[in-house]
């Protein structure tokens, strides 16, 4: 079974009008899709990586680690590769102009991150759990609680835009998002576990998540 | 090993992800549109050349614009994101005409130093996405 979801997924409205109806063409990577852009510390500020530090007060909500390793497919760490996140604030509001939704923006938050992974591929943010919020895909819709991640990798190939989703949400079942993915262990690829390991007693909850991309270039 | 699955960038993508071009003097431009021919005024397109990332968000009447500097390679890898793409969508722009006929709707001419390239997500004049 496939791991990604197929582009037309009816379930979620917007996929009919924009989803591509004829079959993706076949062409083998050549030497521009097996290259990728190369980050460094210059690209990543030093408070990047820590969403609760960004602004003069401290946001609200329930404060959390979220980390992991980013690896290609046959388990190999992706070093130096840069991690891109954005969330909503713990109330489920986006600090974006088209987020209507009623809930209180948090001027201590804006919900937005990067960072490079390490020798290992590990990366690590701090921020605080976004919140749930409704959307109008159906009647009643409600996205689960996630953080948006942007991955690099090392190729063209390896490229990713993904959602991390949080344990045990209940919204999981009505998500068309979230079920898109059609192969449960792929699916389950997209929630983090709590770590209890990583918790900063008296300050912060850790939840790990880790990443595994494909299209790995043979070398 | 399971590979993470991609999920759709959403609409409130520009939260995080800004504008990059990439220092030169051609100018990239384009409209997305739909399959009914609406423009998608909430993708992000990011182009890739072998060297240099450059990327963007389209804005109003679905409109992107980027300056890249000259390619080396005959063409330039284009990656499209939107709400409602369940995948990033993967083309190319051609700077000289391809050999392969199927390719041939991906070529862009050179004038005064812009190349247009529009995307259609869908629909009659549906652009070539590409399986890499």
């Amino acid at each position: 079974m496939a791991t990604d979801p197929p582009l037309l997924y009816p379930d979620y409205r917007s996929t009919r009008l924009r989803a591509p109806r004829r079959p993706l063409l076949e062409l083998p990577p050549g030497p521009v899709e097996l290259s990728g852009p190369v980050f460094g510390h210059d690209d990543v500020g030093e408070l990047d990586h820590d969403l609760t530090r960004q602004h003069d007060g401290e946001p609200l909500g329930e404060r959390i680690v979220v980390h992991g390793r980013v690896t290609d497919s046959r388990g190999r760490p992706v070093r130096d590769s840069l991690v891109e996140v954005w969330q909503a604030n713990a109330a489920g509001r986006y600090a974006h102009s088209i987020d209507d939704h009623p809930a209180p923006l948090d001027p201590n938050f804006t919900g937005a991150g990067r960072c490079l992974t390490d020798g290992e591929g590990r990366y690590r943010f701090v921020t605080v759990k976004p919140g749930a919020y409704p959307w109008g895909n159906h009647e009643n819709a409600w996205r689960p609680a996630h953080i948006h991640f942007s991955l690099f990798g090392r190729a063209f190939t390896q490229r990713l835009v993904t959602q991390m989703y949080f344990p045990g949400d209940p919204l999981f079942e009505y998500d068309p998002i979230f079920n898109s993915v059609r192969d449960p262990a792929a699916r389950q690829r997209l929630i983090c576990e709590f770590d209890l390991g990583e918790t900063i007693p008296e300050w912060a909850l850790a939840y790990r998540f880790d990443v595994v991309l494909g299209g790995t270039p043979t070398e | 090993m399971t590979i993470t699955p991609s999920q759709t960038i959403g609409p409130f993508f520009a939260v995080a992800l800004g504008r990059a071009d990439s220092g030169g003097d051609i100018r990239v431009e384009g409209t997305v549109y739909d399959g009914e021919g609406a423009p998608v005024n909430d993708a992000y397109i990011e182009l890739w050349d072998g060297r240099r990332l450059a990327r963007c968000p389209t804005g109003e009447g679905g409109r992107y614009e980027v300056a890249i500097e000259q390619p080396d390679a005959v063409y330039i890898d284009v990656s499209v994101f939107a709400r409602g793409l369940l995948q990033r969508l993967v083309t190319r722009i051609y700077l000289s005409e391809p050999d392969d006929p199927a390719l041939a709707g991906l070529f862009a001419r050179q004038k005064d130093g812009v190349l247009r390239f529009d995307v259609h997500l869908q629909g009659e004049h549906e652009t070539v996405f590409l399986a890499l």
